[in-house]
């Protein structure tokens, strides 16, 4: 299975439908509870990092393996001076319009890298992010979730 | 506990009709911080939030939330209420405050426990 979404920037109306779009594709796909929501929560990031923070928005394109779900988020620009403070809980250089909305708790990236079982990124000033997340696909434990959502 | 079960328990008004409420709360999460919400709250949980914005329909999706309580008198608009329609998202407004909201609900669900 493959998905592509295409994100416009500064689109905070519609932020999010890529994302339970894609975590509903996963779950009619056959991809467990648990691995469909690791995933939704790390295209919800990705999504709103393209639509807050991208001068022309961007893509994330979902690909399930058999033993794994890929997600990679990308775009052109303006790219993450530097990556180690982007990835430290609570930095963030979100806008006032996004904060008021409740974005902006320096927690993006590091949820992407929390619900990923490989996270790699690239990014440079100019050129763009490249964020590629792998998530080891695993069966749901009822005994520990108790629920399908 | 269902969602239908505490919404009438505790007063709540039912923002978002069609969506099923026939659905077990497990607890609560409360919080305006939506990557916070996603990182904390858990699935069949109802989020306790001041955010009225269709985003908030989203994350609920993503999380798996039971529904979202607006606290403090906050009404979710037309549009947003439509698209937790389409999504199948709870959303229900109260006039508690958040404090006096998250007190109800847990004192609900640990009244029923015992």
């Amino acid at each position: 299975m493959r998905f592509v979404h295409q994100i416009k920037p500064r689109d905070i109306e519609h932020g999010g439908i890529a994302s339970a779009q894609i975590k509903r594709e996963l779950r009619e796909g056959g991809v467990s509870a648990h691995d469909a929501r690791r995933a939704g929560i790390v295209a919800f990031e990705g999504e709103m990092n393209l639509i807050v923070y991208s001068v022309r928005g961007g893509t994330v394109e979902v690909d399930v393996y058999p033993d794994s779900i890929e997600i990679v988020v990308e775009d052109d620009g303006p790219g993450i001076g530097d990556i180690d403070l982007a990835l430290t809980p609570g930095y963030s250089t979100a806008p006032d319009w996004a904060t008021e909305l409740g974005f902006g708790a320096g927690m993006g990236l590091p949820n992407m890298q929390r619900n990923s079982d490989g996270f790699e990124i690239h990014s440079h000033m100019g050129t763009g992010t490249r964020i590629r997340c792998r998530i080891e696909r695993r069966e749901d434990d009822p005994a520990r979730t108790g629920h399908s959502a | 506990m269902t969602l239908q079960e505490l919404a009438t328990a505790l007063e709540w008004d039912v923002q978002c009709v069609g969506a099923d409420l026939d659905v077990a709360v497990l607890g609560g999460y409360c919080g305006d911080l939506l990557s916070h919400a996603l990182a904390t709250a858990k699935p069949g949980e109802v989020w306790i939030t001041i955010q009225h914005h269709a985003n908030i329909v989203a994350v609920a999706q993503v999380t798996g939330l039971a529904g979202i309580a607006l606290a403090g008198g906050v009404r979710a608009t037309d549009a947003v209420v439509e698209r937790a329609r389409e999504a199948g998202v709870p959303i229900f407004s109260s006039a508690d405050s958040a404090f006096i909201l998250a007190a109800k609900i847990h004192h609900a669900l640990r009244s029923e426990a015992r």
